[in-house]
């Protein structure tokens, strides 16, 4: 029971601290009103269905999937995505090379390929999701046809389906808000790695380490109560900013809250983890700090805390914003609550828990090593 | 019970020798007093006594235990008042005592009776609520004393407790040691303020350099140094004076006059200063001053050493 007492402690004592909830609270909450407002314009345009522009050949030979693919056309202009036809796959490929048009589907007679843009943004990812639903729901199709042919006509009714998942999972438009709702949740959280710095610092400065030491406290409770009571504090914090976002300023979180705190959590556990081991390495808690001060704003940069590094037009930064532990976070987050789409979370947890497994047993070998 | 023994101890800092062969034996009960000047190694053999210190050679047990053969039983028995004041500002008092006392395995109606025990005990019950933070120095050397008793520890440890307060506070802090002495705990208190040492320990060991220079009850220590008193009477004329009647006094054993200055040197365990005035009165010789030069562990230390134990 003593890592819940020193959990609790963990706790207390960051909630006693006015300054570090100003940081952690306040701060994120007016910046996510300050941009909001600022880029309110640039998001409206930035995010609209109307900006997906798909290119298609259809060569399928089958008119049963020929049909089928009218109307998942049709359903996907329904609600403003652009289509168009070309007759050649090089024609179709480059236009995506180019980066002109998000996606482009290629019917062949083996099935369906999808070619996306390179970067991985959004608009790809949405036709991505909506091709995947188009081809199970084909494969069905396909199998009833073998069977039964006559019972296909009452199912073939692709272009209700395709408005009913769109309609359900998209918002129409990401606002700034919904954006920066999230960009500035990941980059707080980030911060939360000075909690962990202090945590072991305090110890050492208030010379309180040397008195818990001195008790028949084990060192892994020790550490095991500060990573979970840091850890729980900044995932409070990120509740209240949560909160806040979705419910004063009405930001869009989508239907699926708790994958959301999954990755939040990870990525919790990612930076506490990576404090608590700079506490034990820099013997100095004001130098740790200064360190992390210095590297979250490129960190942050590069995984679009500020603006989509996608809306930059450099191949560079794409590339380079992949070492952004923020990249993969944001993007899995974006994508689960705007696409519903799942296959980053993986990648995004990973990302996370690798470094912070690294951080806890480096901390566990320079804590057994020596006090504090 | 012999609470702490420590054989042939040293302890290395890189090249600093901190303590260089130390033997200490601490019977049960005791208000074992550490008086040395700073850097002489108390807190060195404090730490190592807590096990926050591994050594370089020697053996120590406490509680009749090899340190290193059950450090679960010998922490959840100690308590240590460190001698830089170790609390969480912005926690208040309670919540302090509290979370240390937890850490010693206490829950419950229990651990909620301690703290307040605790709290009550160093006079800081009023002030349960309130952040450390905000509390004057003396206050907080009382809250670092009851974070270290609310476990009810067999032994106590208090590193220089006093430094930098109030003598009131310093007052609560030395009538707190004596009773929780009278409680049971066996203490080891450690200070470079002799007149402390001197007004509460049973046993002291003086330090220097990392080692054990002398050790025993006062009397015994300054026994060790000199076994005179030396009384210096100013009288307005010397005329009169008959140092052989002076002599045969009992206890005195010498007699020297200065001006109109009397030195007596006397025996220590004899007292004999009632039957010198009256010497004086009965020879109508009025006097002007009387002081006494009795040798505290200042003149132990500083004959030991040859220098001042504060400088
Ligand atoms: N962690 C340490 N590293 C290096 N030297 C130390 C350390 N702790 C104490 N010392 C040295 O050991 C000696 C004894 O120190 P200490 O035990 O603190 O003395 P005291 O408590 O009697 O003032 C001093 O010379 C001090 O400088
Ligand atoms: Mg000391």
């Amino acid at each position: 029971m003593r890592i819940l007492s020193i959990m609790t402690k963990e706790f207390k004592e960051n909630f006693a601290n006015k300054q570090v909830m100003l940081l952690m609270i306040l701060f994120p909450i007016v910046i996510i009103a300050i941009l909001g407002f600022a880029f309110s314009n640039n998001f409206n345009t930035n995010f609209k269905f109307q900006d997906i522009k798909v290119v298609y050949t259809d060569k399928s030979g089958n008119e049963g999937i020929s049909l089928g693919f009218k109307k998942f056309i049709k359903a996907g202009k329904k609600i403003g995505i652009e289509f168009k036809e070309v007759e050649k796959i090089d024609e179709g490929i480059n236009n995506i090379k180019n980066g002109k048009y998000s996606a482009y589907i290629l019917l062949n007679n083996e099935g369906i390929i999808l070619y996306k843009n390179e970067r991985n943004d959004l608009e790809a990812n949405i036709i991505e999701n909506m091709v995947s639903v188009f081809v199970d729901r084909y494969k069905t199709i396909d199998a009833i046809a073998k069977v039964n042919p006559l019972g296909l006509k009452n199912i073939t009714n692709i272009e209700r389906d395709f408005t009913k998942i769109v309609s359900l999972d998209r918002k129409k438009a990401l606002t700034s808000f919904d954006y920066y709702s999230v960009t500035m949740l990941t980059l707080i959280i980030l911060y939360g790695s000075i909690g962990g710095v202090f945590a072991i610092d305090d110890e050492r400065t208030r010379k309180t380490g040397m008195r818990i030491l001195a008790s028949p406290t084990k060192k892994y409770e020790i550490l095991t109560g500060k990573l979970l009571g840091t850890a729980f504090s900044v995932f409070i914090q990120s509740v209240i900013i949560f909160a806040f976002s979705k419910y004063i300023y009405g930001a869009y979180w989508g239907h699926d809250i708790i994958t959301v705190f999954l990755l939040i959590t990870s990525e919790i556990l990612f930076s506490v983890s990576i404090g608590i081991g700079l506490g034990f390495i820099i013997k100095n808690g004001r130098a740790a700090q200064g360190l992390v001060n210095a590297i979250i704003p490129f960190i942050a940069f590069l995984g679009g805390s500020y603006f989509p590094i996608s809306s930059m037009n450099s191949k560079l930064l794409i590339k380079l914003s992949n070492a952004s532990p923020i990249t993969w976070i944001n993007t899995a987050i974006f994508n689960v609550i705007l696409n519903n789409d799942y296959k980053y979370i993986l990648t995004a947890v990973l990302v996370n828990l690798i470094p912070a497994l690294f951080f806890i047993v480096l901390s566990a070998y320079l804590f057994k090593k020596e006090a504090f | 019970m012999k609470i702490v023994k420590i054989e042939g101890l040293t302890k290395r800092f890189g090249d600093i020798i901190a303590l260089d062969n130390i033997n200490l034996e601490i019977e049960e009960g005791e208000i074992y007093g550490l008086l040395g000047p700073n850097g002489a190694g108390k807190t060195t053999a404090i730490n190592i006594i807590c096990g926050l210190l591994n050594i370089d050679k020697g053996k120590i047990y406490v509680f009749e235990k090899e340190i290193r053969e059950d450090p679960d039983f010998i922490k959840r028995n100690i308590g240590i008042v460190p001698q830089d004041i170790a609390i969480y500002g912005d926690l208040s008092a309670y919540e302090n005592v509290c979370f240390f006392a937890s850490l010693y395995g206490l829950k419950g109606k229990e651990l909620k009776e301690s703290v307040e025990m605790a709290l009550e005990f160093v006079g800081l019950i009023d002030k349960a609520k309130e952040m450390p933070n905000r509390f004057s120095g003396g206050m907080k050397r009382r809250l670092n004393v009851a974070c270290a008793i609310a476990h009810k520890p067999k032994l106590i440890i208090m590193d220089e407790p006093t430094v930098g307060i109030d003598p009131q506070s310093r007052n609560h802090i030395l009538e707190s040691v004596k009773k929780l002495n009278k409680m049971g705990s066996t203490i080891i208190y450690t200070s470079h303020y002799m007149e402390e040492v001197e007004a509460i320990c049973t046993k002291i060991s003086i330090m220097d350099h990392g080692k054990i220079i002398a050790e025993g009850t006062k009397e015994e220590l300054i026994s060790m140094v000199t076994d005179t008193n030396t009384t210096f009477i100013t009288v307005g004329s010397v005329v009169g004076i008959d140092e052989e009647k002076l002599k045969e006094i009992t206890g005195v054993k010498a007699v020297e006059i200065n001006e109109n200055v009397v030195k007596i040197i006397s025996s220590r365990d004899v007292c004999n200063l009632d039957k010198i005035i009256q010497y004086f009165t009965s020879k109508d010789i009025p006097i002007k001053n009387i002081k006494s030069e009795i040798p505290d562990l200042e003149t132990v230390f500083l004959t030991l050493t040859g220098r001042k134990l504060r400088d």
